[in-house]
This record gives structure tokens, C-alpha cells and sequence, in this order.
């Protein structure tokens, strides 16, 4: 019954995506970086308007501390940091209706009812040219899942470790004339670091497999690609990137995680030369499962299921980034995200998304 | 695909021939804004001329942002940039930027210029450890600056207390 209720893929390659949010999201990264263009059509970008106080304001390029993967630092520059990602799931979804708990356990013995899922992401940064940036960002997962039974009995799986090891290069392709628009490539590989063989207690007894997203990584070596756009004016900057993860391969459960893809775009003002804000739209989307874990139970419980993995899911996000302006502190930066999903469409029964909240640090030298 | 890739290539060579970097745009605007906090002796052969020179020693990195201050009315003058090939053709500048990286060559221009009512801006290492008057820096990934509050005594020149207020660091 729940099959029916997601479009097909817009392409092979990719995860299941209706056809209209995909146009939907170029069409959002094409605006983004045509406004900029007819912006630019203007006469040329004018920072002799600006006070002295505002000059020091203005960023060269723009990092936000919640998008690591579009960072571009200085030649010989480092940076590292820590982030923390608690994103809040509560009650199943279907396509893009909620479905009630009665109505899955109509269909599975077991049901999710809510997920906390909890990143602490250590990231590595070095610049060894003005052009390229090299990245390493280490999470560390703590993950816990509610569950309900068919005959009422409620219980809670947990699985913490470290997640895979994403590296990755980002290299300045193009900078327009006076560098006001910005192109940049991405490039790198997901280690199979995290586990994929989490265990924990379930009314079924001691020890059982978990389903796949209380999994802590992909088990599978990932090629990531992505591209990142930047447009700057004085105090504006403006962005729209794109990110794709092409799973390699099968993992040793047997089981390969969907391919996902990644687009957004953002707009920023910086407002003091300690204070900067940014709002962005961030669509993703990521496929089924292909192969299934012999250990688990598709029938049981959807979690298990590889076929009701997929989803599309657009977050509208908020940021608020604090910079340490001078002094032995300098360097230091704070961020705290909070976004909201506005649109989710998922090949469930899936438990759907409720709120994200992102908070970082990151000291470049 | 082929066909994006080629294009790609061929828009980073072309887009590489004419790069001029945001940094540099910044740091243009910077010595623009200089201008308004700094008091240039009132004595001196170019003080009554109407144009204000800013001067370019060493390559070219603030050459194509330096177009961009060209023209703004600077003290009731006309900003020029003007290149010059050795700090001793100083006579006519308000402003000299010093685009030299070897510490040898800038140490040399600096004592060039040493007590020349100049205001002398760098973006090389240690450039007001090294005598000069303001030097430009990139930190956390924005535009500062430092002050040799004693060499800019030497030059008889006046710095409003606004612009050391903002200064990343003043040599008294």
C-alpha cells in the first residue's frame, strides 16, 4: 500500500526523486546564480562605499560553519573544528502524508515512533594553495530509536561510534574578475570506517542486528563529488552548491546504501566584523537500498525494509556565526543552526524529520 | 559531459588571464579609506597640486583593483595611481604601496623613504616591523591592518585616533 505513493527516479544514477522537485531544486541553484549574474551587470562592485568599519567586516570568501564541504581557505592556512548535529524525527510519513502508528502495524509487528539522531563531527582543514582547500571530518554517532510493538510494548534501541571518515578536496575551478563569482570543484572519498554491524536489545532478545539507519556508516568506500558557486557583493554573499554520493560497490552485509544528492543555496550578510547571518534552502535526496542484510527481517519492522529507504527531503535553515574579532582569540568562530524541513517526501513508511539543530566551533590559523 | 568538461577548462584559463582577487579589491578600498583618517603635512612641494597620488612600487598585484579608486575625490583632489620604479620617485606621492616580498628590496625602499611625508602601505610580512606605516594582512579570512605609529611620526604625518582605535596593532 505504501509503494505507490513515490514518483519514479528522475534519473538511474540517482535516488527516487519526483520529477518536479528536482526541477525544483535546479531551478532554485539556477536562480541563485543567475540573480548574481544580473547583479553583476551592474557597475562594478563599488568597496570604496564602505566605511573602514565595514571593511573589516567583509569576508574574502564565505565558510559558513554549518556547510564544511564548500569551505576554501588561504594558502598555508588550517583549520579545525568541531560540530554538534541533533536532528529530531517524530512520527512516520508516507510519500508526503503522515501515517499514523496504527496504520504501519497494520502492515509490521514493530514500528518506529521517534528518532534522535546526535553528530559530534571533528573536521581537519589545510590550504595548501589559495586554490585548494584539503578536508577530513571524522562524526562521531549517537543514535537512539523509540519503537511500539503490535501488542504496545514500547522500547528504545542506541548505537553510538564514529561514522565514516570523509576526505575531500575542494579546488577553485574559476574566479570571475575581481573575484566576485566564485566556482569551485569537489572531489573525495568516504571511508567505510563507521560499523554496520550495531547490535542492541529488541523484544525479539539480547544482541539483535539494528536496521539500517541505527547503522553508524555506509560500509562501502563513497565517491563524493560536488560543486559550490559563490557570488560576493560588499557585505552579500550568495552561494549554491551541489553534492552527490555514489556509493562503490557492496558493503559486507551484503547491502549497498542509496546514492544521494545534495543541492542548495544560501544568501549572507555580514552585519559587524563579529556577526554574520545566513539563510538557506537544502534539498536532499537519497535512493533505496540494493542488496539487504540477511540479518534483518524486511517484514518486521520498515527500518528493516531496503525498499522503504528513499526520500526527498527540502530543510529552510537559519544561522547565526559569531567571529572572535582580534586578540590571542582570534580566528575563533561559533555557529548555531537551527532549520526546519519544509517539504519531505519519503518511500515510507519512514519516520519524518521535525528539526535540525547545528552548533560549531572552528579556530583557523 | 565531455562537451561541460571542455567548457569548463576553457573557462578557467580565460577567467585565470584576467583574475584580479577580491583581496586586492579590499585592500584598494582600504587605502582609499585611509585618505579620510590620515593628516598629510601641509609644507611640501605637492601639496597644492590637484591631483592625489597614490604610488605602485614592485609588481602588479594591486595594479587592475587599484582601477578602482582611480578618479574618487580624495581632500578636495583627484585620486591618480601612478607606478613607479624605484622609491625614490616618491616626490609626487601621498600614498606609496609597496608590493615587494623580499625583505632585502623592502627594507631598502623603506629607509628610501624613510621621513618623506608618505603614508607607506604594505601587504608583505612584518612590513611595519620593517619600518613601514600601515601594513595589510589577511586574517580569518578578512582584511586588517597594523600601524607603525613611530614611523608615521617620522613622516610628519597625523593618524586620527578612530583609525588606530581599529588597528590590529599599533607600534608606539
Amino acid at each position: 500500500m505504501y509503494k505507490t505513493a513515490v514518483s519514479r527516479s528522475a534519473f538511474p544514477l540517482w535516488p527516487s526523486i519526483s520529477r518536479s522537485l528536482f526541477y525544483f531544486l535546479i531551478w532554485l541553484t539556477i536562480l541563485t546564480v543567475s540573480t548574481s549574474i544580473q547583479a553583476d551587470h551592474g557597475p562594478e562592485e563599488d568597496l570604496t562605499t564602505l566605511s573602514i568599519e565595514e571593511l573589516l567586516q567583509v569576508q574574502i570568501v564565505h565558510n559558513p560553519v554549518s556547510v564544511l564541504t564548500s569551505h576554501i581557505h588561504k594558502q598555508g592556512e588550517w583549520m579545525i573544528g568541531y560540530r554538534y548535529m541533533n536532528m529530531e524525527m517524530d512520527g512516520n510519513r508516507d510519500g508526503t502524508s503522515d501515517v499514523s502508528t496504527a496504520s504501519v502495524l497494520t502492515d509490521f509487528a514493530i514500528t518506529p515512533t521517534s528518532m534522535r539522531m546526535e553528530s559530534h563531527m571533528m573536521s581537519l582543514m589545510y590550504a595548501p594553495s589559495d586554490d585548494l582547500t584539503l578536508m577530513a571530518m571524522l562524526p562521531y554517532k549517537n543514535l537512539s530509536m523509540e519503537h511500539v510493538t503490535l501488542t504496545g510494548v514500547t522500547f528504545t534501541t542506541r548505537a553510538e561510534g564514529i561514522g565514516d571518515l570523509t576526505t575531500l578536496a575542494n579546488y577553485v575551478l574559476f574566479r570571475a574578475p575581481q573575484n566576485r563569482h566564485l566556482f569551485s570543484l569537489q572531489g573525495g572519498v568516504s571511508f567505510p570506517t563507521g560499523s554496520i554491524d550495531e547490535r542492541d536489545q529488541t523484544p525479539a532478545g539480547p544482541n539483535q542486528k539494528l536496521p539500517y539507519p541505527m547503522q553508524l556508516g555506509s560500509g562501502t568506500y563513497d565517491l563524493i563529488i560536488g560543486a559550490n558557486y559563490q557570488y560576493f557583493k560588499d557585505l552579500w554573499s550568495l552561494g549554491a552548491l551541489g553534492l552527490g554520493t555514489i556509493r562503490l560497490g557492496e558493503n559486507d552485509n551484503d547491502y549497498r546504501l542509496g546514492n544521494t544528492l545534495e543541492l542548495g543555496s544560501w544568501v549572507s550578510y555580514e552585519w559587524a566584523n563579529w556577526l554574520s547571518t545566513t539563510f538557506r534552502l537544502n534539498g536532499k535526496s537519497w535512493g533505496n537500498i540494493s542488496g539487504a542484510d540477511p540479518d534483518l527481517v524486511p517484514t518486521s519492522v520498515p527500518t528493516a525494509d531496503p525498499d522503504r529507504r528513499g526520500g526527498t527531503r527540502i530543510d529552510m535553515l537559519f544561522d547565526v556565526e559569531l567571529f572572535v574579532p582580534g586578540g590571542k582569540w582570534s580566528g575563533n568562530r561559533f555557529g548555531i543552526e537551527f532549520g526546519v524541513p519544509i517539504y519531505q517526501n519519503l518511500e515510507g513508511p519512514q519516520l519524518e524529520t521535525d528539526w535540525i539543530v547545528v552548533a560549531g566551533w572552528q579556530w583557523i590559523f | 559531459m565531455r562537451l561541460f568538461l571542455i567548457a569548463l577548462v576553457f573557462i578557467s584559463l580565460s577567467a585565470n588571464a584576467d583574475e584580479v582577487s577580491r583581496v586586492y579589491m579590499i585592500k584598494a578600498a582600504f587605502i582609499y579609506n585611509f585618505t579620510k583618517f590620515v593628516m598629510w603635512p601641509q609644507q611640501g612641494s605637492y601639496s597644492d597640486a590637484e591631483s592625489f597620488n597614490v604610488c605602485i612600487l614592485g609588481d602588479d598585484r594591486l595594479t587592475a583593483a587599484a582601477s578602482t579608486i582611480q578618479g574618487k575625490s580624495v581632500q578636495g583632489k583627484v585620486l591618480q595611481i601612478k607606478y613607479i620604479t624605484n622609491a625614490g620617485e616618491n616626490g609626487e606621492c601621498e600614498i606609496i604601496f609597496l608590493a615587494i616580498s623580499n625583505t632585502e628590496r623592502l627594507q631598502q625602499a623603506l629607509e628610501t623613504i624613510k621621513g618623506t611625508r608618505v603614508l607607506s602601505v604594505g601587504d608583505s610580512n612584518d612590513f611595519v616591523d620593517n619600518g613601514g606605516i600601515i601594513g595589510l594582512f589577511v586574517e580569518n579570512n578578512k582584511v586588517r591592518f597594523d600601524i607603525n605609529q613611530l614611523a608615521a611620526d617620522d613622516s610628519g604625518l597625523k593618524i586620527n585616533s578612530r583609525l588606530l582605535e581599529l588597528a590590529n596593532r599599533v607600534i608606539h
